[in-house]
């Protein structure tokens, strides 16, 4: 991974195809591809629903074309909102296989073109049937998930306010993240009930932005002029369509298979991991997704916030970005924005948020659960 | 309001006798593609939550996780249904819509 490009996330005037390009020609700046140098082999769009949320199809053609990249193929990924965590797999998995030199790829979404219900509903369309025609909604599976945790974990409330709490401090830091605002756990634990147990600070925001990281061969990445970030694995799983399969186990089973299955193959092991971007579209996943992990065992991951192990300055720090609680989450842009908190992290450009580390993490999910994809990196030798 | 059947459907493998809901093409425990149908009724609740920002078409509403069985199942209420209630399931015929209504122990 050779460079990053970000737009600032939040509710902006831009079109998807807009925000997709400022992301691009950040990140292509940045690595020093101008002008005739600007030769791609592939651009990967990553996004879940620009025809839903702004009656726009053709994003990927629309986008080669905006920044005169033809002939470069172009496609789109739609895993839901692990849409971009999926791209990333596939560019990598271009590369390294040798089929493609230089791939980027960008993330996108537009989502406020509609209100909150319409938004609410192009999201649960990714639910089974039996379950969205009843009318649950993803955080209302949040709001089951941590009610059946709260109860078998003997966990405190307010071990969720604190993961809020953390993730604002690192937005905080964020130049790009939609809230740079601090908050406090009676704020979170004061804040509206949107699915009970879980509050508004529990949530991620709805965002507009885009996100772009490239992705190139080793020889490739020695021509440019901003350093690279090793990738040495990306892998994905998935678990049951229907939430309520698999709810009373209070797990997220695809979260630690993809998470294995990266790890096996990068030859790290979980304990080699300094820094963990993960999916926080509520605070109670966070948790979860430690546990998954194999950081901590189940029904224990809720002390990490409390503790301090994921803070900056812990021992692990987690969505040093802010995540999408405070970072934001424009659902396809997602996966790649984690990808360049880790880049920006292991190039040594994260700024006040900077962390030493010399391995990260990234976990971008599909639904609730649905499906997982894992990205392990390393700091350039 | 639609027609409701008491219950929901749920799928047995003919041959590892596994229950799944919702249904599907392929039993997941055998790759079998051979099921017979049967009708569940009564079950527990043993998680609740409420949709205070709901999706179009919806109103604020209440939903609650059910065990039922070998399966699970979420469903709307209207009243607060505590966990530990026990419930009667009831399915929409126009589309799968499932209601818990508490019943009496």
């Amino acid at each position: 991974m050779s460079s990053f490009g970000l737009t600032k996330f939040g509710r902006r005037s831009e079109s998807l195809l807009e925000l997709m390009s400022e992301a691009s020609i950040a990140c292509m700046e940045r690595a020093g591809l101008n002008g005739g140098e600007r030769r791609l082999d592939e651009i990967v769009v990553a996004n879940m629903a620009s025809g839903e949320f702004e009656g726009v199809s053709g994003i990927a053609n629309a986008l080669v074309s905006e920044l005169s990249l033809e002939p470069a193929y172009a496609t789109k990924v739609e895993n839901v909102s692990g849409s971009g965590g999926s791209a990333l797999m596939y560019a990598y998995r271009a590369v390294r296989t040798g089929f493609a030199r230089r791939i980027l790829v960008v993330g996108g979404e537009k989502m406020t073109t509609l209100k909150a219900p319409e938004i609410t509903s192009v999201i649960a369309s990714l639910s089974h049937p039996t379950e969205r025609y009843t009318g649950v909604t993803l955080p209302a599976y949040a709001g089951l998930l941590a009610d059946l945790y709260l109860r078998q974990s003997g966990a405190p409330r307010e071990s969720f306010a604190h993961v809020a709490v953390k993730n604002h401090h690192n937005g905080s830091l964020n130049p790009y993240a939609q809230f740079q605002k601090e908050i406090t756990v009676e704020e979170a634990l004061q804040s509206p009930i949107v699915a009970d147990p879980l509050r508004l600070y529990d949530f991620c925001p709805v965002s507009d932005g885009a996100a772009a990281v490239l992705l190139t061969s080793e020889d490739e990445a020695s021509t440019l002029s901003s350093p690279s970030v090793e990738i040495l694995a990306s892998e994905g799983a998935t678990a049951t369509h229907a939430v309520s399969e698999r709810l009373a186990q209070m797990r997220l089973e695809c979260v630690g298979v993809s998470g294995g299955r990266a790890m096996k193959k990068a030859g790290v092991n979980i304990r080699d991991v300094g820094l963990m971007e993960l999916h926080d579209m509520a605070t109670i996943l966070e948790i979860v997704q430690l546990e998954e992990l194999g950081v901590f065992p189940h029904l224990t991951g809720w002390r990490a916030a409390m503790e301090g192990v994921t803070q900056l300055t812990g021992s692990l720090p987690v969505n040093t970005s802010g995540g999408l609680k405070a970072k934001g989450h424009p659902i396809g842009a997602s996966g790649v924005a984690q990808a360049s908190e880790v880049y920006q992290q292991l190039a040594g450009q994260a700024g006040s948020r900077q962390v030493a580390v010399e391995t990260a993490l990234s976990l971008s999910m599909g639904g609730f659960g649905n499906n997982a994809i894992t990205t392990l990196y390393r700091r350039h030798q | 309001m639609h027609p409701t059947l008491e219950g929901i459907e749920v799928t047995v493998c003919t041959k590892c006798k596994r229950k799944q809901f919702p249904a599907r093409k392929v039993c997941q425990a055998c790759g079998s593609r051979e099921f017979i149908l049967e009708r569940a009724y009564l079950g527990t609740v043993i998680a609740r939550t409420t949709v205070e920002a709901p999706p179009s078409g919806f109103s604020k509403h209440r939903l609650v996780y059910v065990k039922i069985g070998d399966v699970y199942v979420i469903a709307s209420t209207n009243g607060d249904l505590p966990v530990g209630s026990k419930v009667k399931l009831f399915t929409s015929t126009e589309r799968p819509v499932i209601r818990a209504v508490a019943v009496d122990d």
